[in-house]
């Protein structure tokens, strides 16, 4: 927990995208499976706890300090986890009763929520609270609650982790992350593996995952023409089409065609 | 406790009147009837106490001012002329009478000279502490608490979020990312006064012997520490320095200049901010701040309900800040608690306004 904590409050500290991503590789590259994993999928928006919500984390966290202070410093600082991260009261005697329990690790925290059984997880929430330091409170809050809402995308993520691949396979880009994520799940071990190059690439999953749309079935147009670079040009082919007779495309819909496929 | 402390103030005792009786908040801000004079007035009056010199508490233009000598020199340096008309200097602990009130200046721990008002009348004693903290701070005498009856103390980190934690530790992770980025320059947000010179002491404290850049707002204060006996060590200004010279160098400057075309003369600066609002991580996030130190010049909430405790005082009032978690904290351990609302007073967060932007300033 202390490794994904540091990697939490790094990011939501660092400006810069090219120094998110640094900091990212950087993770994926020292931390085991599957902490790092689960790191991804925390930050990818792709773990979910059913018991552990908003409400019970604040309603835990008014059995420790008053509801009234609790309710105000809410008001103040606006974010629940932080908050509660903050608020939550240190007992340096704890310390030394669980000399011998170390503070979680984020597989263990992952592993713990989803096996408890309804009416435990808050129980097993209050005992890491105890144990963790601040950032550990706030990262340990922050997954469970979802929305992490430290400034990086999934698609920042996905990035960075196909920028850590690429030391051990030059040729992967971001959209062969995107073309084989779906079908895999957290912690996704085998995506590492292919990336450090143990394994091979894993299947693209069933074809639930996101491919880029044609607009019409290629073979009533005209070939799309190629740029300089070898990438398609939307604009230039629906052009040459309107000028073929074919069909008149409106200058709205070129431009509003070239933006959608630069987005992608 | 005190000898008043022994029977309870209040309407009920005629011979005693209730300190709200004779200490009143006008738009001036708090006037002590008996003695006819302000405490930290926001408009220019004919009799000031003045318990340090930020600039939210001290204004100029007092006709006469009585203050610690500590806080007169500051006043002095950043006024100018225009700093009134006479100034009294009061060392602390010394009694003087003004009117019908016992006034005594007590070491408040917050920067250099600031005193609280201890006042005792008819009876009752009552202390305004100004601005306070309790931890080490080697640039100033320590907080001393005087049990009295009505405490009249500020609550500008008032929730129980703001926890500081040690400084030697902060100091640390500033030194810490100077190891890692070496090729950077580092430049903290300061308060002109009392952050920056705590900041020097801190850092030589942790065993930081290289020089240390200022911006030019940041000197003349610095003088005037030293020049009170503050060992600041080597000083040199980052204005007039060549890029060159301030690569891996730590640079200190008024908070607003860290995020304006001052630091561009930097290279590839990491931009770190000392206080104690640095605590919440999205006040730090929306600012842009790289490196948040958590080193603050005032109380946070445990030293705010552990000097309720030292005072012992069954009556408190909170003057500015987040007042309302205070009052509601002291009600429940049976202090009878109210907020003043006196306005004019600051957050430790001013750089959003122009004027001061450049001084840097801090309450």
């Amino acid at each position: 927990m202390n490794r994904f904590a540091a990697l939490i409050d790094a990011l939501v500290f660092m400006p810069s995208r090219n120094g998110k991503i640094r900091l990212l590789v950087d993770h994926f590259a020292t931390t085991p499976d599957p902490d790092r994993g689960w790191a991804l999928a925390a930050l990818t928006g792709a773990l979910s706890f059913r018991e552990a919500k908003p409400a019970a984390i604040r309603e835990l966290a008014a059995t420790r300090v008053d509801p009234e202070l609790l309710a105000l410093s809410y008001d103040y600082v606006g974010d629940l986890a932080e908050t509660v991260a903050l608020i939550w009261p240190e007992r340096p005697a704890i310390w030394a009763e669980r000399a011998n329990s170390l503070p979680p690790s984020l597989n263990e925290v992952v592993e713990g929520l989803q096996a408890a059984k309804r009416g435990q997880v808050m129980g097993l929430v209050e005992g890491w609270l105890d144990t963790l330091d601040s950032s550990g409170r706030f990262a340990l809050l922050k997954l469970i609650t979802g929305a992490l809402r430290i400034g990086v995308s999934a698609r920042l993520a996905k990035t960075a982790l196909a920028e850590w691949g690429r030391a051990a396979r030059p040729e992967v880009s971001v959209d062969d992350v995107e073309e084989v994520w779906h079908g895999l799940s957290a912690p996704y071990t085998e995506l590492f593996a292919w990336l450090e190059g143990r394994l091979g690439r894993p299947a693209a999953g069933s074809g639930a995952g996101f491919r880029r749309r044609r607009i019409a079935p290629r073979s009533t147009l005209p070939p799309m023409p190629r740029n300089g670079n070898g990438t398609a040009s939307a604009c230039r082919w629906w052009r040459a089409a309107g000028s073929g007779g074919s069909t008149a495309a409106p200058a709205t819909t070129c431009r509003g065609l070239s933006r959608t496929s630069s987005i992608t | 406790m005190s000898a008043a402390h022994q029977s309870n103030p209040g309407q009920s005792n005629p011979g005693r009147p209730h300190p709200d009786r004779w200490i009143k908040v006008l738009p001036e801000g708090l006037y002590v009837e008996p003695g006819g004079f302000y405490i930290d007035p926001v408009r220019p009056v004919e009799r000031a106490v003045v318990t340090h010199g930020h600039s939210d508490h001290a204004r100029p233009g007092n006709r006469h001012v009585l203050a610690t000598p500590g806080t007169l020199a500051i006043m002095r340096q950043r006024m100018g002329a225009g700093v009134g008309g006479s100034l009294q200097p009061l060392e602390y602990g010394e009694g003087l009478t003004i009117g019908d009130v016992r006034v005594r200046l007590v070491p408040a721990g917050h920067v250099l000279g600031s005193a609280q008002v201890v006042l005792e009348h008819a009876g009752s004693r009552v202390v305004v502490s100004g601005d306070y903290k309790r931890r080490l701070d080697r640039t100033c005498a320590p907080f001393e608490p005087v049990p009295c009856d009505v405490f009249v103390t500020e609550a500008t980190f008032g929730l129980p979020v703001f926890r500081h934690p040690p400084d030697l530790g902060e100091v640390g992770k500033l030194l810490h990312s100077m190891a890692l980025f070496p090729e950077r320059s580092h430049v903290v947000g300061v308060y002109a006064l009392g952050k920056c010179q705590r900041l020097i002491t801190l850092l030589r404290a942790a065993g930081y012997d290289r020089p240390i850049w200022l911006h030019g707002a940041l000197e003349p204060l610095c003088r005037l520490y030293s020049d009170w006996g503050v060992e600041l060590g080597e000083l040199r200004p980052a204005t007039v320095a060549a890029k060159e010279d301030l690569k891996g160098a730590l640079v200190l400057a008024p908070p607003a200049a860290v995020a304006d075309r001052w630091a561009r003369r930097l290279a590839d600066p990491v931009v770190a901010m000392a206080s104690g609002w640095m605590r919440v991580r999205q006040r730090a996030r929306q600012r842009g701040v790289e490196l948040p130190l958590v080193i603050s010049d005032h109380a946070d909430w445990d030293e705010l309900c552990q000097t309720l405790e030292d005072v012992g005082a069954p009556e408190v009032w909170v003057t500015h800040g987040r007042e309302e978690a205070l009052v509601h904290y002291a009600t429940s351990r049976g202090i009878r608690a109210r907020a003043l609302a006196l306005i004019g007073f600051e957050d430790e967060d001013l750089e959003g306004e122009p004027e001061k932007a450049g001084e840097g300033e801090a309450s």
